[in-house]
């Protein structure tokens, strides 16, 4: 999980006809974001349907919340429920 | 029918591939749910693919694979759509799979003149006619699959209606009628007593447990009052000590499938999902059954076929439509509306739904999620995304929603630096994913330092202007 784009991406600098610069990553980048290795432990089903739940999706919860405060306690995002414990 | 009994299993998940090694003897089945893995390749004509990716895999695992659908649920009056029933055969297929079970749910509904996927798994209408319903279109899929086919119970959220089936009494009929095996979800019937509806052990003894060939058990959590199916983690004692009780009572029993959702993985575990392993394994090992192991009969049980109906005003259509509205910020009137409308599990399931969207929304636009909620902050994210919900029908794919968002942003001629930019990536990251292919997006900034920023947990601050064109190249299968 990349914590620095340059350090994990290959870029390319080549300067266009039209004066662009054309620089190149890989697409896993923008799910790599920090706060969705929270929620994510691969991004193989990233497009996909939802998986069998008929319950609460905390991937909302997680990312808002540890946007603001990476400390946030994982086991308190549901309404100050307990998740993990049933 | 030939259907060897697998043993003890878990649902895939990517990342739970520590666990799912030759050497650890508590996963000896998987179950694939093949559609989270699938993509939306086409809109026009639709058509579903399983990634080479995905593919490459789920054929490093040495288990055995049974395939647990989650895409068109088959307790409602919509038949699946051919698209996704020819990738389902496709998928069953090519990894071999031992028999496909799908839900005894509604998850698409017609109203307004148009078909719409409800974003959640919704109660059936429990009726005489809702049960042949149902069984119909489960007998549509059946008997184009290439292998059996189970029907999963499900979870109900709704308070028990005056005049309806009992909830055992509708599955035996629809599985009945439709000649099918049962997928036995503890989890979820001990969920539906917790909430005020039939109690576990009056269903059981209603539905004809022969036509078990599955079990899942799974963890959940308790939210204004209501007990979720979360698949949060950790089985609940209760769920267990039914385990233990039930499954010696069911001869034809072929698995035992431990359900986690995705997103609990990384919160509860690896350790934690093996412990629960280990806990559903010793429970398997310690049950004996008659041995007829590999010849499932599956005698037909007449008395469980009723036709006295209490609700023949109310058709499955009408209930579809109706409740799929009301969950959905729809508008719909009647009798039957203002009925539910007074039941407080439907704005709860309200709720759920659009907890289900949004996390579709924030695990494909990363980068979009990050940038809206540094710019304008958690209030303003969340009322735009309710905006979008408010003004659009949920859908089944995680692309399709995040494109949908992506277009209702657009529209609404927001002023947050980068913001074009940003939607342009996010597009292009979307089909260079789907298409595996190099997609090209042009950049006003220094796309590097404007990605960085956000990585960073910061707004970007005097990134460069330019003239930049990003390349973003598929990831590697």
């Amino acid at each position: 999980m990349p914590s620095k784009v340059v350090g994990s991406i290959a870029i390319d600098t080549v300067p266009l006809p039209d004066r662009a610069v054309r620089v190149s990553l890989p697409a896993k980048v923008a799910y790599d974001l920090k706060a969705f290795q929270k929620v994510q432990a691969s991004i193989l089903d990233r497009l996909g349907c939802a998986a069998c739940c008929s319950g609460w999706d905390i991937r909302f919860d997680v990312v808002r919340s540890y946007a603001v405060d990476e400390k946030l306690n994982l086991r308190e995002v549901v309404g100050g429920g307990v998740i993990i414990d049933g | 029918m030939q259907m060897p009994k697998l043993g003890v299993g878990v649902v895939y998940v990517p990342g739970l591939e520590p666990l799912l090694h030759s050497g650890n003897t508590c996963v000896q089945v998987i179950e694939v749910e093949p559609q989270t893995l699938w993509q939306l390749v086409s809109e026009k004509p639709r058509r579903y693919a399983l990634p080479p990716q995905a593919l490459t895999a789920l054929n490093r695992l040495p288990q055995p694979k049974i395939i647990h659908s989650v895409g068109f649920a088959v307790g409602g009056a919509q038949p699946p759509e051919p698209a996704f029933l020819e990738a389902l055969i496709e998928t069953a297929e090519v990894l071999d799979a031992g028999w496909v079970s799908e839900h005894l749910s509604v998850t698409h509904v017609h109203s307004n003149n148009r078909v719409f996927h409800t974003g959640f798994m919704l109660p059936p209408l429990q009726t005489v006619d809702g049960a042949l319903c149902a069984a119909h279109t489960m007998s549509i899929l059946a008997k184009q699959l290439p292998v059996p086919f189970a029907v999963e119970t499900s979870v109900n959220y709704l308070r028990p209606r005056s005049g309806e089936l009992s909830d055992g009494r509708f599955v035996a009929m629809a599985v009945e009628k439709a000649d099918c095996g049962i997928l036995l979800d503890l989890h979820n019937i001990w969920t539906n007593e917790r909430n005020g509806r039939q109690n576990v052990r009056a269903f059981l003894k209603e539905i004809p447990l022969d036509r078990v060939w599955e079990v899942h058990v799974g963890g959940g959590f308790e939210f204004e009052g209501y007990w979720l199916d979360a698949h949060s983690g950790v089985v609940p004692e209760p769920v267990l000590e039914l385990l233990e009780e039930v499954l010696p009572t069911l001869p034809n029993v072929r698995a035992l499938v431990y359900e986690i959702f995705p997103s609990f993985v990384p919160l509860f575990g690896l350790d934690g999902i093996e412990h629960q392993l280990e806990r559903l394994k010793g429970i398997w090992d310690q049950c004996t059954w008659p041995p007829n192991d590999e010849i499932l009969e599956m005698p037909a049980h007449p008395a469980f076929i009723s036709t006295r109906d209490l609700h023949v005003e109310i058709t499955p259509e009408l209930w579809e439509a109706t409740l799929g509205e009301l969950v959905t910020s729809g508008s719909i009137e009647g009798t039957l509306a203002a009925e539910l409308k007074q039941d407080p599990a439907v704005p709860l399931i309200g709720t759920l739904i659009w907890k289900f969207r949004a996390g579709a929304i924030v695990k494909v636009l990363g980068a979009l999620t990050k940038l809206v909620l540094l710019h304008s902050g958690q209030k303003r994210f969340e009322q735009l995304l309710d905006g979008y919900f408010r003004m659009s029908k949920p859908t089944s794919f995680a692309s399709q929603e995040a494109k949908g968002f992506i277009c209702y942003l657009r529209a609404q001629n927001l002023d947050i630096p980068y913001l074009p930019d940003i939607l342009r990536y996010e597009e292009a990251a979307i089909e260079s994913a789907i298409m595996q292919k190099v997609q090209c997006v042009p950049f006003s900034c220094d796309p590097i330092q404007l990605l960085q920023a956000l990585i960073d947990g910061h707004l970007p601050d005097n990134v460069e202007s330019g003239v930049y064109e990003l390349e973003i190249a598929p990831d590697p299968a």
